[in-house]
Parts: structure tokens; C-alpha cells; sequence
């Protein structure tokens, strides 16, 4: 999928260099992209919030310093750094393991949790990280052609990871100041868009598929 | 803090240290003035959320030409006023300029020690 108008206008900033690029970036993706990551890697989320920080401005600045890397014709921005910001956090995570010396990851248990984690086992070696890569891409294609915005993307990852509390959507959708009622019923309002879409397109099968 | 936030104030204390970045000249004004963090966000008059955007653009070099075009847009971008800005820019430049040669510290630390004792 090619990348959006304004995915080009940022590419262009980045690759001028302009003053306001990397900040743009950062505040464009940072946080959309530590979400994502965070109900993809649930255990290590709730381990430690920091390595999710670590990938994503890792991915943002390895792009930020080479934006030739990224193809605008090819596909959008968002899913490349989604994927780049992936591939730094297995690094980390695998890093980690060594440190650790442990025979398992902590991701591993978590793979129990929702099904679609199970594409995310990283043993180190190329080609796995070819296929994970390849799978979240397809992943990634297909929550983008059933969501118009990065925000929709983002609560159908929540929605199809199990999420079941009413803070996380809450802060995505930026409604915090709301009260909790207005808060909840907001949210349950989109937890139900977001749920007939992926059931009328029937999402979960697909991306089972995808794994399988 | 939500993650938003979290996440634009983690990107800048990675940078903080790349004189390239505005958050190099802020963490350097926090540093001459003995100020902290919230406090200069007081001083600039803006929102946490765009202190840390400003951080992240890069610095306009006060001696380039299109400085002052440079700056407008950064000012425009955080929504941050123009003068503040170019004070806290001012502000570091000389005192870092100053601080190169190890001798003005020294009389400056004299000139200051010489004004605290005439207040007294």
C-alpha cells in the first residue's frame, strides 16, 4: 500500500531534514506504535514500558537518519516503521534473554494469551525474522485496508488482543478528561464499531491464516 | 503522564546530548540557570506537551541567515512565542560561547562572589 499525503509531506521534512521532522515523526507514530507493540508483547509490557520506548525511537531515528530506507511508492509509513520498531524490540528482547541466560523468553508464556501472538517467537535466526516480518506486514495490510486512520488500526490490535479495560482505549482515543461513565460508554461505542468490522470481514480467520 | 507524553520525553532525553537538538539548549538553560524541567516550562509559557516537541526540533544556529525564519516556524509548530524562544537560544549560545574560554568563568565566579559580598 502506498504511502498517504501526508506520510509523503513527512518523508519529504525527514529527508530535507527540515527543522520540525523528527519531532513531527515522534509525535506523529511514537506513541501509536509503543501501542501497538505493547498488546503484541503483553508480558514484556507489563514488564517494562522502557523497551518498547528503546524500539520505537530506535526505528524513528534509524529512519529520521536514513529515510532512503523507506519506499513511498511501495508502502505506507506507518507500517514500515511498525515493522522496523518491531524488529528492534526482538533485538532487545533477544538481548535481553542473553543477558538473562534464560532458555525461554517471557514472551513465550504470553503466546497463550491471544492467538495472534504466536507469530511473534523470535529464535534469532534470519529467516524467522524474514517470515515474522512478512506476517505483520500482511497483518498490518489487512487491518489497513478495513480502517481509514492509524487510531483505528491501533484499538482493532487492542480489540483483537482481548483488551479488556476502559484506561487503555481511553488514552488512545485521547478522551482521559471525560468522566469514567462518558468514558466507558465512548469507548464501548468504538469497541463495537471496531468489533462488526472485523466480524463482517472476519478478520480473526484471516489472520489465523496468516499464521498457520 | 499518558504514553504520548512518556514516549516525547524519553526521544528527548536521548537527544539531549546532540548539540544538534533544541534539547540540548534546553537541558543547558535548565543547567546555567539552576532550573529545573517544570520550571523553564513555566518560563516559556507553554504546555508539557509542547515543551518536548520543541525539544525534539532541531536548533537554529543563531548565526545563520534564515534564522529568524527558522525560529517562526518552530515558534508556529510548538506554539511557542518567538521572543522566549530566542531568548532561551540567546541565552545558551553566550553562556556556552563564554564558557569555552576557562578564564571568564573564573572571573565571572570573582564578579559574582565581589556582587553577593557588596549586597551584603
Amino acid at each position: 500500500m502506498k504511502a498517504s499525503l501526508l506520510e509523503m509531506e513527512l518523508h519529504t521534512a525527514v529527508r530535507q531534514k527540515k527543522d520540525i521532522a523528527l519531532s513531527k515523526l515522534d509525535k506523529m507514530y511514537g506513541h501509536q506504535l509503543v501501542q501497538i507493540l505493547k498488546y503484541k508483547y503483553q508480558t514484556a509490557a507489563r514488564r517494562d514500558e522502557i523497551l518498547f520506548f528503546e524500539a520505537v525511537n530506535e526505528a524513528l531515528w534509524g529512519y529520521y537518519n536514513n529515510p532512503d530506507t523507506f519506499n513511498p511508492e511501495k508502502y505506507k509509513l506507518f507500517s514500515f516503521l511498525l515493522v522496523a520498531a518491531d524488529r528492534d524490540l526482538q533485538n532487545i528482547l533477544l538481548k535481553e534473554q542473553k543477558h538473562l541466560n534464560r532458555k525461554d523468553l517471557p514472551e513465550d508464556v504470553e503466546l497463550q494469551e491471544n492467538f495472534w501472538n504466536t507469530i511473534i517467537k523470535p529464535h534469532g535466526s534470519t529467516n524467522d525474522t524474514i517470515q515474522i516480518e512478512e506476517t505483520m506486514t500482511a497483518i498490518q495490510n489487512v487491518l489497513e485496508r478495513l480502517f481509514p486512520n492509524e487510531r483505528d488500526i491501533i484499538l482493532s490490535y487492542m480489540v483483537l488482543a482481548g483488551e479488556r479495560e476502559t484506561e487503555p482505549f481511553s488514552e488512545v482515543l485521547e478522551i482521559e478528561e471525560l468522566t469514567i461513565l462518558k468514558q466507558r460508554e465512548e469507548v464501548k461505542k468504538h469497541k463495537d464499531r471496531i468489533k462488526k468490522v472485523l466480524e463482517r470481514n472476519d478478520v480473526e480467520n484471516r489472520i489465523k491464516n496468516l499464521i498457520l | 503522564m499518558n504514553t504520548k507524553l512518556n514516549f516525547l520525553k524519553y526521544a528527548t532525553t536521548r537527544i539531549e546530548d546532540n548539540h544538534e537538538f533544541m534539547a540540548y539548549t534546553l537541558k543547558m538553560y535548565c543547567e546555567f540557570e539552576k532550573i529545573s524541567e517544570t520550571e523553564l516550562i513555566k518560563v516559556l509559557d507553554c504546555s508539557v506537551n509542547s515543551y518536548y516537541e520543541l525539544a525534539l526540533c532541531k536548533a537554529p544556529g543563531i548565526g545563520e541567515l534564515d534564522f529568524m525564519d527558522r525560529l517562526a516556524i518552530i515558534s508556529e509548530y510548538v506554539t511557542i512565542d518567538k521572543s522566549k524562544l530566542i531568548m532561551v537560544i540567546k541565552h545558551v549560545h553566550t553562556l556556552l560561547k563564554f564558557a569555552s574560554q576557562p578564564e571568564n568563568i573564573l572571573l565571572a565566579a570573582r564578579d559574582k562572589e565581589e556582587g553577593k559580598n557588596g549586597k551584603k
